[in-house]
């Protein structure tokens, strides 16, 4: 914590305690007001293509990461959102993370998808709109294709060349837990 | 276990050790590696099916869809795909068993390959229309994992044996000088005392080496200074100090042993060679020129005696000389007169005008019934009778009757022995041989018999007609005969310690086909070679040590042991006996003449058996003829004995 402080300076520090505060208090609260909760404080972090942040054509960063330097794309929103939920106690088979298509925008987006039964229709987290909205409602985006998260998190970090075994899938909220208690020091 | 053989095996267990970490590594590894792969394998394959068959979800089209996985299935590289929809109920399920071909079942059981499975979601737009459950065929990641451990084994096989035969090569190499030294360890073990010459460059060995060496050295210089020192006893005790031929005393001690033994002599022509006043010459010459003058007659005596199979040559006193010529009848007796009168004839002395007459040679025969003193009076006569003729001259006394066996003819004596080795007149006759000073039953020499063809009750002893065998070639035919009654004897008898020694005659060993044909009949009757003994009289076994290396050679890989009899009886050194492995000796029955009188005897016998018992060969006397000899033996540490007094020859029955 000290290290974000030294790096990213007090602000930074403050919204990295506001998070962990936001999941530490909320766990008991029924999913939806969650998905409001959590919607609303990743939303407020303002979006910024990787390549400006990271210097990065495609660069999906933690939590910690987002917070601390205060930017964000779709990828880091939806992952950010995935994994802070997770935290909250919302089973994984209800959350997809699901790769769209902004229409008017003419652009590949990325939104966490909220599905209360497994054949529902769910609903959207985004940050284009702030809003947390039905799927039929969002015309302006068309689904691709959808993964859990914790798939894709794997798959994306197998592709950066991470050594991921099977059996570490089981325990990868462990492992970015350990990477942001890390990244605190 | 031999050090080369340890080094080896430790060789293997090494290269072994690091095989076996390096394959299961190996082998872990291709393994993770293929599981891996079967995983991406199968995720990628549900993650692309579910985008290819979402659009086609939102319209419920099963049968397209069906199609398509299909399609992927028939490819061949999956062992399940299974289509589900969200509530989790089987809408499509393929199958296909695990057949892997080329692979054997054993390696599947002990290395099986997990293949996990991938899994995708099919949407419909932004329903989740269900899930697609992919599993790789493992067959083709055995195979793959199959030939990559048969490849590794295969090299570790080749290089393995490639570096076991290096080492192997290295070793014998460097371990060679050890080999070396084991072969020295023998040979003084079989008293021979060979010097490694060639140190080896390792520093320990060379150190072994030199030790063994100066161990050599030092045993050689130790058994020559006991054989010196016997030989001198011998040389003080029995030769003439100017000839260094036996002197009169030991003459006689030899020749009253051989005319009291029918076995060991049973003919004999005794020669005395006398020169022609020597005195007289000493006055005249000098004895400087006395002394060289004898020498001569020495050595022109010993040429012709060489040619005598068993001889005894002596030089009695001043220029008196004796020849016993064993085994000689009255024809060679007269070629052998003629040849010791031209000899006398041919000295010259220091002086070329040396007056020819040199001296006389007077020749008596024994038949087996005179004893020594008579025979000598018998050549003395002869003697006096030849001085009495012209110079240089020999003189024979003829007996007018010689026994009628002796006076058989060549011809009659070799259909005589031929008959009585084919109608079977052969009786042995065994003598014991008694350890000392216990007293214990050490073995049986066996006496070999003819019997007479007209008379059963008369036996012809070996000395008669062994001579006769041997200069008719018929001496191996004897000893084949002879053992093959010995090997009977030997089987009749179930005492395992019942051993017999047979006598071997020089001239067998000579006939071509005799060492393999005792090879063959030891080989068939193996269980009873342990309990024979072969002698062989020490005159024949120095002139013909190849022969004899051979004889031992053989039978000693049966157990058979090897012997020599009448040992001491000519001058010969002691070296020999180094390189021989015989168990014994006997020692000439002249040198127990008179033993609990004549210390010089004792002395001798005293000496020879301690050079004997250094060479690991022990000592029986023979001829122990009283009570007293017996008795004088105990402190001489002789190993055994022999003769009347202690047994006398007898038919095997009747002991």
């Amino acid at each position: 914590m000290a290290w974000v402080e030294s790096k990213y300076g007090e602000s930074a520090k403050n919204r990295i305690m506001d998070w962990q505060e936001l999941i530490a208090r909320n766990q008991g609260l029924d999913e939806l007001s969650q998905l409001k909760l959590v919607n609303d404080f990743f939303n407020e972090t303002p979006y910024y293509p990787d390549d400006e942040i990271w210097d990065k054509e495609d660069y999906w960063a933690t939590p910690v990461e987002m917070l601390s330097i205060d930017g964000a794309d779709c990828e880091d929103y939806s992952i950010a959102k995935y994994f802070t939920l997770r935290e909250m106690g919302v089973p994984i088979e209800k959350l997809r993370i699901t790769y769209v298509k902004a229409l008017d925008l003419n652009q590949a987006h990325m939104v966490l998808a909220y599905y209360a039964h497994p054949d529902a229709e769910p609903v959207v987290l985004d940050n284009l709109i702030g809003q947390i909205k039905e799927a039929s409602q969002r015309q302006d985006l068309a689904p691709i294709y959808s993964f859990n998260g914790d798939g894709l998190w794997l798959a994306k970090s197998r592709g950066k060349g991470k050594r991921v075994g099977r059996s570490d899938r089981i325990s990868l909220w462990q492992d970015l837990i350990t990477k942001m208690e890390n990244e605190g020091d | 276990m031999t050090l080369s053989r340890q080094l080896v095996t430790l060789l293997a267990v090494l290269l072994l050790l690091v095989f076996v970490g390096t394959f299961f590594i190996s082998v872990q590894n291709a393994r993770t590696y293929l599981e891996v792969q079967l995983e991406s394998h199968a995720q990628d394959t549900a993650t692309s099916l579910g985008l290819s068959v979402s659009p086609h979800m939102v319209d419920e089209d099963l049968v397209t869809v069906a199609r398509m996985v299909d399609a992927i299935f028939d490819r061949g590289y999956y062992q399940i795909i299974k289509l589900e929809d969200i509530q989790g109920e089987v809408l499509i399920n393929r199958e296909l068993s695990v057949q892997v071909k080329d692979v054997p079942a054993w390696f599947i059981e002990y290395l099986p390959l997990k293949a996990p499975e991938g899994e995708a979601l099919i949407m419909a737009g932004w329903r989740q229309a269900g899930r697609i459950l992919i599993q790789s065929h493992p067959g083709f990641a055995y195979r793959q994992l199959w030939g990559n451990v048969s490849e590794i084994f295969g090299w570790f096989l080749v290089s393995a044996l490639f570096v076991i035969g290096l080492g192997l090569l290295l070793l014998r190499v460097v371990l060679s000088p050890l080999k070396e030294v084991e072969w020295q360890a023998e040979s003084i073990c079989n008293r021979e005392f060979p010097i490694l010459d060639k140190l080896p460059r390792t520093r320990d060995l060379r150190l072994i080496v030199e030790a063994m060496n100066r161990l050599s050295t030092k045993l050689r210089t130790m058994l020559t200074e006991h054989e010196d020192l016997a030989a001198k006893l011998r040389e003080q005790a029995h030769q003439h100090p100017v000839t260094g031929l036996a002197n009169k005393h030991h003459f006689m001690a030899a020749l009253n042993y051989r005319m009291a033994s029918p076995e060991v002599c049973s003919y004999a022509v005794l020669c005395l060679i006398q020169l022609r006043d020597l005195q007289g010459y000493n006055h005249k010459h000098g004895y400087a020129a006395g002394d060289k003058l004898l020498c001569q007659m020495a050595d022109a005596l010993r040429d012709i005696a060489a040619e005598i199979p068993r001889h005894t040559l002596a030089h009695l006193s001043g220029g008196d000389f004796a020849l016993l010529a064993e085994d000689y009848r009255t024809a060679e007796g007269e070629v052998l007169g003629q040849r010791l009168s031209d000899a006398l004839a041919g000295l010259c002395g220091n002086n070329t005008l040396q007056p020819v007459d040199n001296g006389h040679v007077g020749i008596a025969y024994f038949d087996g019934k005179q004893d020594a003193s008579q025979l000598l009076i018998e050549a003395d006569e002869a003697l006096r009778v030849a001085q009495s003729k012209e110079a240089n001259s020999w003189f024979f006394i003829v007996p007018e009757e010689v026994e009628k066996e002796t006076a058989r003819s060549a011809t009659e004596w070799r259909s005589f022995i031929q008959q009585a080795l084919a109608s079977d007149r052969v009786a042995l006759h065994l003598q014991p041989v008694y350890s000392c000073p216990h007293k214990e039953m050490l073995h049986h020499e066996v006496l070999v018999r003819l019997i007479h063809e007209q008379d059963a009750e008369q036996l012809l002893v070996a000395g008669t007609f062994m001579p006769m065998a041997e200069s008719l070639g018929l001496s191996a035919e004897i000893d084949k005969a002879v053992i093959e009654r010995v090997l009977l004897l030997l089987a009749e008898s179930t005492d395992p310690d019942f051993r017999l020694s047979v006598n071997l005659s020089p001239a067998s060993l000579q006939t071509e086909d005799f060492l393999g044909w005792l090879e063959e009949k030891l080989w068939a009757n193996a269980k009873l070679a342990k309990q024979l003994i072969f002698e062989l009289p020490e005159y024949g076994a120095v002139s013909m040590l190849e022969q004899m290396h051979d004889l031992i050679k053989r039978v000693s890989r049966f157990e058979s042991q090897v012997a020599l009899d009448h040992f001491g009886r000519g001058f010969s050194s002691f070296a020999y006996l180094h390189s021989l492995k015989i168990s014994y000796i006997k020692i000439d029955g002249s040198y127990l003449n008179q033993i609990d009188e004549n210390t010089d005897n004792r002395f001798f016998i005293q000496a020879l058996t301690d050079i004997a018992h250094g060479l690991d060969i022990k000592v029986i006397a023979e001829a122990v003829e009283s009570e007293m000899i017996w008795q004088s033996l105990q402190t001489l540490n002789v190993d055994g004995g022999q003769g009347y007094c202690l047994g006398r020859p007898a038919a095997w029955q009747d002991t």
